[in-house]
């Protein structure tokens, strides 16, 4: 069903929480947002699997659930190169501090407590697609830099390995010129080689 | 006569439409399915944690609250939200003793909340 869209290179957004209601309304919550992918699972576990093999944009979890809490489930996201830098919304009704300290501890970009003021929940969700758009930026920049700068790299020794050839040939003359003449090569790099 | 609904606190049962209308983008047909799914879900959670009431089961009694703070929380049912947030702590803490009353007391506002709804669906047109 998210084939097509995936494939189109739409922002992912997960969803996930135990109870049915909870995920259907965070996905109705998130509605607004038309050009994104939205995933809901129910089960953490699952979830999990299936962002470590589709990747993901942003994720919303719940704390609370069974098989894999909230914080279990951002430590194993973070653990992996793929989603260590993914952002990840946690949204619970447990308002123990500690647990809000342990989840932004273990990685957590951000956390919201039940109820929640449904403008600024979009608000932060957007910010978060707006991060991850930056940060796929940077790093197809960094890319494309790697890779022009190994073209760079490639080119140069093809033309030190060339100088080197021209070189070694005109070393094989041994007469008496042949130091004038390297430093003639060597300060004429596009002159041909000598027969 | 004596109604269950006449000793209910009104704070206990009432819904503040503007949360779930601010959820869902103002949109009313969505409000009243919304409204009617969180009936029927909580009526099922409601049952199940009348069972682990029952068998004395801390971490059903805490869990199955807990989610139903949860679902009171998003449709802005806050009075729901605030007795099921006392039993999951109570349930939390392993004290068991004040949580059938908190019970009685969830089930009673629950089922003035459902009557309103209910009524309110039947007003629309």
């Amino acid at each position: 069903m998210t084939t097509t869209a995936l494939q189109a290179s739409l922002p992912v957004i997960v969803l996930i929480d135990d109870d049915g209601f909870g995920v259907q309304m965070l996905d109705e919550l998130i509605q607004g947002f038309s050009d994104t992918t939205k995933i809901c699972h129910t089960d953490p576990i699952e979830a999990m699997k299936w962002i470590d093999r589709h990747g993901a944009d942003v994720v919303i979890t719940d704390y609370d659930m069974p098989g894999a809490n909230g914080i279990d489930l951002i430590k194993h996201l973070r653990g992996r190169p793929a989603t260590s830098d993914v952002p990840i919304l946690m949204i619970t009704s447990i308002e123990d501090p500690a647990i809000r300290l342990s989840a932004l501890d273990a990685g957590a970009s951000d956390f919201i407590t039940k109820p929640f003021e449904s403008p600024e929940v979009r608000a932060r969700v957007r910010n978060m697609l707006a991060l991850r758009a930056g940060q796929k930026s940077l790093k197809q920049r960094a890319e494309t830099l790697s890779a022009e700068v190994a073209a760079t790299v490639r080119s140069i020794t093809a033309r030190e390995q060339e100088t080197i050839l021209r070189l070694a040939r005109a070393a094989e003359y041994r007469d008496s010129d042949t130091r004038a003449h390297l430093r003639r090569l060597a300060e004429t790099p596009g002159s041909s080689p000598v027969d | 006569m004596s109604e269950p609904e006449s000793r209910v606190d009104p704070a206990d049962s009432a819904i503040d439409r503007t949360r779930l209308s601010d959820l869902v983008g103002g949109n009313p047909d969505k409000i009243e399915r919304y409204l009617t799914m969180f009936i029927d879900v909580t009526a099922t959670s409601l049952s199940q944690l009348s069972d682990a009431v029952a068998r004395r089961d801390t971490e059903g009694v805490r869990r199955l609250a807990h989610k139903i703070k949860g679902s009171c929380s998003m449709v802005g049912a806050a009075g729901l939200a605030a007795i099921a947030g006392d039993m999951e702590r109570l349930a939390l803490g392993g004290q068991l003793d004040g949580i059938p009353q908190l019970h009685a007391r969830l089930q009673t506002a629950f089922d003035a909340t459902r009557t309103a709804v209910g009524q309110a669906e039947t007003a629309t047109p």
